[in-house]
């Protein structure tokens, strides 16, 4: 099945530049992991109902060097009527030199770099729909985003202890909500118990939350914290903690780097991003079971 | 009797809106490289309630032809009502879309729901590399022969369009070979224009001398062996009213006299390449616009200065294809600054009527978008 | 052949307008195009497949200063010449 067609009933329009018609006149103003967000094309009740699910990432102002989005409209019947049950959802994707386009439910995409990045979303979704049509688009600016700027965006629980984080990677059912909440209940705070963002900065990487991720919410979504450790997560019999090779961490990281890590043009930038990450952290593999204590171990290990 | 050519002209000295095209969006689905569309444009996209109500003046006001350009026209979400309505209210439908995605579903619906007199297509060379590398999109050569045979099935009238630039000067013969072979007409602009918002970037891949010099031995070739072998040429109705008009007026085209172009974001202006502001949808209806603009009223006088401009250039004038709107676009807003592509033009195709020892009568037939 | 009891329609393929004093008739599917007078213009503005020819005279009637005699007979000949045309076609 070529690109688009699981969604579109004519993929062949599919906008080959940013433009269209706005949906309206009024724009949100986001700060998404050390990264302005010009949001603009809204309607004022999609600007409204926005900055509201992400209170606390709005920087109210436009950035001067903000990555500029523009919402256009887009018919309904552009799309095909998708049964949802028993689906996984996932996005088509594509890539080019300087650009990505991305397919979903109701909604398509396309990144750009000309040169600096900028991005532009067709939706049909105006109401109801649209918060979860913007946050897929925003997740994969993000992931898009991070790794222009040297970074990645994580499929992670991100988890912050004593002013540092670590973000605890695993695949899906490893863990990392139960983990996230054994965390929160041993005091620690939790960034997003499903994507985290690393940026470097002049004194290794950073994490941050992202402003669409994850079921907990607590204090620690904003602002940014060192790095400390890369953790391979999973579940077990008893607590126990074991050292991860380099080599190792970088393909996990791989492997949970959404989007960007399955676009052939940029996953050389990818490796190096995430061979610069683990060159910086602590590496280790920790099993967990499901009772208190983890971060006794936790905290005396990484910190060792 | 009277000849619609007269009508037509009567167009032009009574100021009788008959052609309107409408840029519906700047949404497409290709990305041309020498594409004229101003995509920093900001605005109020015109809703779909405000096309019907545009539609409904345009009908009263009797404007015949409706030409819905683009970006891809069919790109727009409410194409299909906007379209369906057009044909309701009795307009002859015009389509300026790059065939890209004309096909199937979407082809089948364009004919039985808006039911154009025609489709013109862009056809950007003879090979995939050479289209592809306009379109910048991969494969859109192969998709588009796929598509126009699919809209000949269909019974769909089609007519290929194609700019001569540097990049396809050499393929003219076999772009017109295809053409031919697909049953379809093919015409040819060997004027390359700046972009609307004054990037003359585009003006790069303009063709060589020798390649519109070329173009036009070939242009004259075709006709004398379509003369002999069918006699007169078919007339071609419906013609959009600024194309060559020949009974006598006082104008040099219909810009603002007889048409106008309207881009996405309900801005008027006299034609789709003399864009010079003359009303806004958002502020003013379109029978506002059409009879107390003082732009639009400027505009019609200066195509009368344009006409008695031109009668200094002699028989060359008929050569030129001047276009005030290209003259102001390049000079900065002189409509009736004569550029180098027009004199040029005079002058190559003066060399080849020589070189056919002609009388230049004939003024070979360009319509530039 | 036309009369006044005639029931008329246009043709799907014709698209038209008034400028008068003509009106412009386009047939797409042909294509071709005529130039009309302002009578035969108005008529075939007014031709909607349920008023016979006679109700057209009627509506047309008060725009032209003429007798209604030489008025039918105008407008008879014109609608049968566009019948002829194939733009308009007989209904009942």
């Amino acid at each position: 099945m070529s690109f688009g067609e699981r969604f579109l009933i004519h993929p062949d329009l599919f906008p080959a530049r940013l433009s269209g018609e706005s949906w309206g006149d009024a724009r949100l103003n986001l700060e998404i992991a050390g990264t302005s967000h010009a949001i603009e094309g809204l309607t004022d009740g999609q600007a409204a109902s926005m900055a509201e699910r992400f209170a606390g990432f709005d920087s109210g102002v436009p950035a001067k060097d903000a990555v500029r989005s523009r919402v256009f409209r887009m018919a309904p019947e552009e799309f095909r009527a998708i049964d949802t049950r028993g689906w996984n959802y996932d996005l088509d994707q594509d890539a080019g030199e300087t650009w990505v386009r991305i397919a979903g439910m109701r909604f398509v995409a396309r990144l750009a770099w000309r040169p600096d990045l900028e991005g532009a979303l067709w939706t049909a979704a105006s109401d109801v729909d649209f918060p979860g049509v913007l946050e897929n688009y925003l997740r994969v600016l993000a992931a898009y985003g991070l790794a222009a700027a040297g970074g990645a965006l994580l499929h992670s629980a991100g988890i912050v202890d004593d002013g540092e984080a670590s973000l605890f990677v695993g695949v899906s059912g490893a863990g990392k909500s139960t983990f996230s909440r054994l965390s929160l209940d041993e005091g620690r705070q939790v960034l997003s118990d499903d994507l985290n963002a690393l940026r470097p900065t002049t004194a290794g990487f950073e994490a941050l939350a992202v402003p669409f991720a994850g079921d907990i919410r607590s204090e620690a979504r904003t602002g940014a914290r060192p790095l400390r450790a890369i953790v391979r997560l999973r579940q077990g019999p008893e607590h126990r903690l074991a050292e991860l090779r380099p080599a190792a961490a970088v393909a996990l990281l791989a492997s949970c780097a959404p989007y960007v890590n399955r676009d052939p043009f940029r996953a050389e930038r990818l490796m190096t991003n995430l061979a610069s990450i683990v060159a910086g952290a602590e590496l280790r593999e920790l099993a967990f079971a499901l009772r208190p204590g983890v971060w006794s171990l936790m905290g005396r290990e990484v910190r060792a | 009797m009277t000849t619609f050519s007269a009508v037509m002209a009567r167009t032009w000295r009574e100021n009788q809106l008959f052609s309107v095209l409408v840029e519906l969006t700047y949404r497409c689905n290709l990305d041309c490289v020498f594409c004229y569309n101003d995509l920093g444009l900001r605005g109020t996209p015109l809703s779909k309630a405000q096309y019907l109500k545009l539609l409904d003046d345009l009908q009263a006001m009797q404007v015949m032809n409706l030409i819905l350009s683009g970006g891809e026209p069919l790109a727009h979400p409410d194409f299909f009502a906007i379209g369906a309505a057009a044909r309701e209210r009795g307009f002859v439908v015009r389509i300026k879309s790059n065939g890209h995605a004309l096909s199937g579903v979407l082809a089948r619906r364009l004919r039985d729901e808006v039911d154009p007199y025609i489709v013109e297509i862009s056809l950007h060379g003879a090979r995939p590399e050479t289209h592809d590398r306009q379109t910048r999109v991969p494969g859109s050569f192969e998709r588009l022969l796929e598509n126009l045979r699919g809209l000949r099935a269909l019974g769909q009238r089609v007519k290929l369009n194609s700019t001569l630039t540097g990049w396809n000067e050499g393929e003219a013969r076999a772009m017109f070979a295809i053409a031919d072979d697909l049953g379809i007409p093919l015409q040819f602009d060997p004027e390359v224009t700046p972009r609307d918002d004054g990037d003359r970037s585009p003006l790069s891949l303009t063709a060589s001398r020798e390649g519109i010099r070329d173009l036009f031995r070939l242009e004259f070739e075709r006709g004398d062996a379509a003369e002999a072998a069918a006699g007169p040429r078919p007339v071609e109705v419906a013609r959009q009213a600024d194309d060559a008009v020949p009974v006598s007026t006082s104008k040099h085209c219909g810009a603002g006299s007889s048409s106008i172009a309207i881009d996405p974001f309900g801005n008027v202006y006299p034609c789709v390449q003399w864009r010079v502001a003359s009303g806004n949808l958002h502020e003013a209806s379109i029978q506002e616009i059409w009879s107390g603009s003082a732009a639009l009223a400027k505009v019609r006088q200066q195509t009368e200065e344009v006409k008695g401009k031109l009668a200094g250039f002699g028989k060359d004038a008929g050569l030129m294809n001047f276009c005030p709107g290209l003259a102001a676009s390049r000079s900065g807003g002189d409509p009736l600054a004569v550029y180098d592509g027009a004199t040029q033009r005079a002058a190559i195709l003066g060399e080849v009527q020589a070189e056919r020892k002609v009388i230049p009568l004939r003024v070979l037939e360009t319509s530039s978008r | 052949m036309i009369g006044v009891d005639t029931v008329l329609r246009r043709a799907k393929d014709v698209r038209h307008r008034l400028l008068p004093p003509e009106a412009v008739v386009i047939r797409q599917t042909v294509p071709e195009v005529l130039v009309l007078n302002d009578v035969a213009g108005e008529l075939l503005e007014r031709v909607d497949a349920r008023t016979p020819v006679s109700g057209l005279l009627d509506q047309v009637a008060p725009l032209y200063d003429v007798d209604r005699a030489t008025l039918e007979a105008d407008a008879l000949r014109f609608l049968t010449e566009l019948a002829e045309a194939g733009i308009v076609e007989v209904v009942a």
